[in-house]
């Protein structure tokens, strides 16, 4: 990777995953960033650069966030609020400190979900999807797809019928999640599914039932980074960011789906992933199979599968079966979303999936422990990717 | 039905309740796509050099680069490249129209567009053909939908 000092997250507040009705964002942004540095011995005077994930429907500027949280930073980032932007805010934190333009950087991400799911016209989601005439992110209000929901149903079913695949195979990723919650105790759905229990779940948008599609939550969270050399004196074992790289986009990216499957605009053709060739690998200086853990953003339970393809971990058109039979499961060749992911764990736009990555290599997560967790990664359909070590290199 | 006049696109009823103008929302990139569409006719933007249509309506020729456009009409007729198939009532005015299916269409002229398939078509399959209609709203907006019979005026 580029030169700069090694980059750790030595601090990780998570103050649940779940509905916080009358709290402020100012609130639940405070006790996130407390439990951070309480976490990690840092005091808040050591923080100077703010890289938040809160916005757009609800929230507050970076300016409200620092008054309001006696904070005093030069450096700040916030983007929008959707959870496809989470490992871009880790991103631009870890490059502020590699590029020594900060000493330590805080992440701040909180979220408030409206009272009704996201596509309800009475939701607080509902503007944005009329923005710019709609359809921002597999939404087309006009034709009735008033949710992302619709463009994930497209996406499955076209690559589900190009490989010519049983839907059925699909139910073993919600099932796998549902297991690993089983064991989070801040798990928003804990209750056993059973195979029966998927299959006789109603439809959502066909082909994609109730258990495929994130449970909606409310988040607050707070990560500390800084240098490896000063991670050393602090209280928690360092959560190293071993390698990078950012989100994709373009006219053949889909946010639903992968490339070449054709919905929307993107163009239908033979896709070939980079897999164990995409660049974060080569950063951390790994491969797929030095993975101990995976976690995926999985909004819908197909990116989990087109994820594994997007980064090697098998062929096109193989990971509807690769998931099968255990494999992702905790003592699992391939653990996937251990902390139940936001099919079960609840919709933390990628929060508490980095909360779960920095508990397993500090070997921390209790019964969900995966045994000899030492590398981790976190990916998603639209390429992003942090490779996480528990060692420097 | 669809109704159709001759050289328009064929015109589909709004079966749902109330108004959903609400939904739409043209930004100045797609209002002329609307209103042509709300007048029966299908246009999309070609390129000014390489004369290939682009769907969205966007502001440069995504093939050759060039920016700029010119609106021309286009044949309605494609093919179900994916489908879905909406069973949750996500704003009531479309609740009557439950189970709902939304299509991914390729269009023969060279874009893709999603929209509704109409009430009362046959039951969707990936390679399915149609033609894109336009459903009329009862506050005067039509968007596209899309049918399996009706001529074109192609």
């Amino acid at each position: 990777m580029t030169s700069g000092p090694e980059v750790a997250i030595v601090g990780a507040g998570l103050v649940g995953v779940g509905a916080f009705r009358e709290e402020s964002v100012a609130s639940v942004a405070s006790r996130a960033v407390a439990a951070a540095l309480a976490d990690s011995g840092l005091a808040r005077a050591d923080v100077d650069g703010l890289f938040l994930h809160i916005g757009q429907p609800r929230g507050l500027d970076y300016d409200e966030i620092a008054r309001l949280l006696a904070l005093n930073v030069q450096v700040v980032m916030q983007p929008w609020s959707h959870g496809r932007f989470a490992a871009t805010v880790l991103g631009a934190a870890w490059q502020a400190v590699r590029l020594e333009l900060v000493t330590c950087a805080l992440c701040v991400a909180v979220w408030k979900p409206g009272g009704r799911r996201a596509g309800a016209a009475t939701g607080a989601m509902f503007a944005e999807t009329l923005r710019e005439g709609g359809g921002p992110h597999a939404e087309t209000p006009w034709a009735g797809a008033v949710a992302p929901v619709f463009g994930a149903a497209l996406a499955t079913r076209a690559y589900f019928e190009r490989h010519k695949l049983d839907l059925g195979l699909l139910a073993a990723v919600p099932l796998a999640q549902r297991k690993a919650a089983q064991r989070n105790p801040v798990a928003l759905m804990r209750k056993p599914m059973s195979p029966a229990d998927y299959e006789s779940a109603r439809f959502i948008v066909e082909p994609l039932r109730l258990f495929d599609c994130s449970v909606p939550a409310g988040i607050g969270a707070a990560f500390l980074l800084t240098t490896g050399e000063r991670a050393a004196s602090l209280r928690q074992q360092p959560v190293y960011i071993r390698g990078w790289q950012g989100i994709h986009g373009g006219p053949d990216e889909y946010i639903f789906g992968h490339p070449g499957l054709g919905i929307d605009q993107a163009n239908v053709f033979d896709y070939r992933p980079a897999g164990a060739a995409e660049p974060v690998f080569g950063r951390a200086g790994v491969s797929p199979a030095d993975i101990d853990a995976l976690y995926c953003y999985d909004a819908f339970s197909p990116q989990v599968l087109w994820t594994l393809e997007r980064f090697g971990y098998c062929e096109p058109g193989e990971a509807a079966h690769f998931v099968q039979g255990g494999r992702i499961e905790i003592g699992g060749d391939l653990p996937v979303n251990t902390s139940g992911g936001h099919l079960s764990e609840g919709h933390s736009n990628g929060w508490g999936s980095f909360a779960e990555i920095v508990a397993q290599l500090r070997r921390q997560a209790g019964d969900r422990q995966v045994d000899g967790a030492r590398l981790a990664q976190w990916a998603t359909t639209l390429g992003d990717s942090v490779i996480f070590g528990a060692d420097a290199s | 039905m669809p109704t159709q006049a001759e050289g328009s696109l064929a015109t589909v009823a709004w079966a749902g309740d109330g108004d959903p103008g609400y939904l739409l929302r043209p930004s100045p990139d797609s209002e002329r796509f609307f209103t042509e569409l709300a007048a029966g006719r299908f246009v999309l933007r070609f390129c000014p050099s390489c004369s290939r249509p682009r769907y969205p309506h966007a502001p440069v020729c995504p093939y050759c680069e060039t920016d700029g456009h010119q609106w021309r009409p286009a044949p309605p007729d494609g093919t179900v490249l994916s489908w879905a198939r909406c069973h949750l009532e996500f704003v009531p005015e479309f609740a009557p129209l439950l189970p709902y299916v939304v299509l991914d269409v390729q269009l023969t002229v060279g874009v893709r567009i999603i929209a509704r398939l109409a009430p009362d078509e046959p039951e969707p399959f990936t390679g399915m053909e149609v033609r894109l209609a336009a459903e009329r709203w009862p506050g005067g907006a039509a968007v596209p939908i899309f049918v399996t019979s009706g001529r074109s005026a192609w």
